[in-house]
């Protein structure tokens, strides 16, 4: 056992508690920093690593985490099934189409979207929550299903609106021009500077991230925090302790919802382009996969779910490109679909064998180095 | 008043299907406690096995339904022993993951098989159609209705008066004094996600016949099966019957007079307030909140 001993509460209060976290956080911090530019060196990395694919992915894996670290908030902590947190996608991506730059939107920019979305999503994620207060478990679930349909229909007479068959497009966002005095930003000849690219979605999507998941760790470090925990473990003690279940269900609802609304709008904003092919009801199945292989009550499991999911299909590619598997014809014809099945495989085999997830793997680990040699 | 009458007979036929997916769904949940995601696929699985048995094989239908209610309640059967059996315990949402995972792999199983492109419909059934008055009722949606009442009459026979029915009541009502009586739990589970999937194949033989595309969006037809049950009663038989009529009936009505955009709103948007009103459905069991 490590030998620090917590001695007063600031101390217990704090994040990061002992010195071992305080190297793993500068690490991250300096390789967080330090990832994209190592993806803008002109790199052949050996045995045709997909080295320059990793840009893209890092910034969907990004955006994607506040939306599977938010469900797990709804999930894992408060234990409210519900599936209608895809529908918040679509919330956001409609959010940043009608006040956005685009052919049909307001004009406003990204920066001041961002907020508005949130507050929106919050105030929607009150209203999908209301269901909560009557019903509970798979029936919740089923009423949230409903609200997801709602929402595809919603952004499919929009699009029809607006753009007709084609998709919402979403301007790239720029630095205001009285930003531009600051260091490495260098403004084009029209004497804008356009978020563009992986490399500077990257620093845009990044800070966002961290300060939504910051948010939510310590969310759940509040006496609300604690709340949400008490109804998921028993909603009638939880109610007889004096915790106002029906208001608690409805803030976790608006938290989760207003981090998922963001993540929505990020991820328009940052793949330009959506329309109801996009929205699906398969996007439900994405989010399965990510919470559930990333372990599905935990925060940190969101995160490593959506680094999962858009990371694990590159690795499997570069397998796939390696010389005796590249020669099986039905291997090649098939990738896309034999990636789905992994993944639908890994949610099983997960559930099955190991129900926490990564985060449950990563506890392990992490309990083994701290307790060897002893085994407990 | 035509047009009325006209989408209520189609939403009868339709319904007929709903009613018999719903009904394999509600079974699976009344006995194993099991939210079943993958049923859906389940449903597309029998259509997509239609269109090798029929259109490319040019098998007999009888036969075909037969081989393929075989196949996909074998698969059920194997589903259950093979993966939902060591779940049994865990949390519920977890068991709900477990079946969308398996609806996952049935989908990437059936795009590496057969491909992304949408077929046309089955036309294994006689095409022609029945004409009263100003009402135009094809056979497919006569024959469909007809087999579907007849799934529905032999599992209603089989579910009150056969001993391995009783065991499924048994256990439904309560697992532990089923097992100290001598019943299986085990095998009732089985054979309830036999008999399960079977339905929600036999339904998908069937809706390739009245579609009019087959592609992956078929999931979202079983997927109906979910309104139909909630409406009816999670955990009634005879609910999921009237709620897939219900639910037919009412998706068929709104196509009609506000667009096809409406279809899956409608049968959500209906199940939302039932559930609103009364959680429980028209004929689903209250159950206790204790602390």
């Amino acid at each position: 056992m490590s030998g620090k001993y917590i001695t007063d509460y600031r101390e217990d209060l704090r994040l990061i508690k002992t010195t071992p976290q305080r190297i793993v956080l500068v690490v991250g911090v300096l390789a967080t920093i330090a990832i994209p530019f190592i993806l803008q060196i002109d790199w052949d990395p050996p045995f045709d690593y997909p080295w320059r694919a990793w840009g893209t992915a890092l910034n969907l894996a990004l955006a994607w985490a506040i939306g599977a670290a938010a469900f797990n908030l709804l999930l894992g902590y408060t234990g409210q099934i519900s599936i209608a947190h895809a529908a918040f996608l679509i919330v956001g991506s409609m959010t940043g189409a009608i006040l956005g730059q685009g052919a049909f939107g307001l004009g406003w920019s990204l920066w001041v979207i961002l907020p508005i979305a949130a507050v929106v999503g919050a105030v929607i994620g009150v209203l999908v929550g209301l269901p909560a207060l009557r019903v509970r478990g798979l029936y919740l679930f089923m009423a949230t299903l409903a609200v997801h349909f709602g929402a595809i229909l919603l952004f499919r007479k929009y699009q029809l609106a607006t753009t007709k068959f084609n998709a919402i497009t979403y301007p790239a966002p720029s630095i205001p021009s009285w930003l531009h005095w600051l260091p490495f930003i260098n403004p084009d000849e029209a004497g804008e500077f356009l978020i563009k690219g992986d490399f500077r979605w990257f620093w845009v999507i990044m800070p966002i991230t961290s300060l939504c998941i910051i948010y939510m760790v310590n969310v759940l470090r509040t006496r609300e925090g604690r709340a949400f925990v008490a109804v998921r473990d028993n909603d009638v003690a939880a109610a007889l302790l004096g915790i106002n279940v029906a208001r608690t269900k409805l803030r976790a609802f608006a938290a989760s919802s207003a981090m998922v609304t963001v993540s929505g709008v990020l991820l328009a904003y940052f793949i330009t382009a959506r329309s109801d092919e996009s929205w699906s009801i398969e996007i439900i199945l994405d989010v399965a996969i990510m919470t559930v292989v990333g372990g599905f009550s935990t925060i940190r499991g969101g995160v490593l779910g959506a680094f999962f999911f858009f990371m694990a299909p590159l690795w499997l590619e570069w397998i796939r490109g390696w010389g005796f598997i590249d020669s099986v014809d039905w291997i090649k014809k098939n990738g896309a679909n034999i990636d789905v099945m992994i993944f639908g495989l890994a949610i099983i085999v997960v559930l099955v064998f190991k129900p926490e997830g990564l985060a449950g793997l990563w506890a392990d680990i992490k309990r083994y180095f701290k307790q060897w040699p002893f085994k407990y | 008043m035509d047009t009325f009458l006209q989408l209520t007979a189609s939403g009868i036929a339709l319904g007929s299907v709903y009613a018999m997916v719903a009904l394999g769904f509600v079974l699976v949940f009344k006995s194993t406690d099991v939210l079943n995601f993958a049923h859906g696929e389940f449903l597309m699985l029998g259509s997509f096995l239609a269109l090798t048995f029929l259109v490319e094989w040019n098998l007999n239908i009888v036969f075909a339904i037969v081989a393929i209610a075989f196949i996909v309640a074998a698969l059920g059967v194997a589903l259950h022993y093979g993966i939902m059996k060591p779940l049994v315990g865990q949390p519920l949402f977890s068991v709900v993951l477990v079946t969308i995972g398996i609806a996952i792999v049935i989908r990437a199983f059936l795009l590496m098989t057969y491909g992304p492109l949408e077929r046309g419909r089955i036309l294994a059934l006689p095409q022609g159609q029945l004409d009263i008055g100003n009402l135009v009722i094809p056979y497919v949606d006569i024959i469909l209705f007809l087999v579907s009442s007849a799934a529905v009459v032999i599992f209603y026979i089989f579910f009150k008066s056969t001993t391995i029915g009783l065991q499924m009541r048994a256990v439904a009502e309560n697992l532990e004094a089923a097992a100290a009586m001598g019943v299986s739990p085990n095998k009732v589970f089985a054979v309830s996600w036999g008999i399960g999937a079977l339905m929600a194949g036999v339904a998908g033989v069937m809706y390739g016949n009245f579609t009019a595309v087959i592609d992956l969006n078929l999931a979202a037809i079983g997927l109906r099966a979910f309104p139909a049950a909630m409406i009816g009663g999670l955990d009634s038989v005879e609910g999921a019957i009237l709620g897939g009529l219900i639910v037919g009936v009412s998706e068929q009505l709104a196509a009609g007079y506000f667009g096809g955009d409406f279809r899956d709103v409608v049968a959500f948007g209906l199940m939302f307030v039932v559930l609103m009103v009364r959680p429980y459905g028209f004929f689903g069991t209250k159950d206790l909140i204790r602390v």
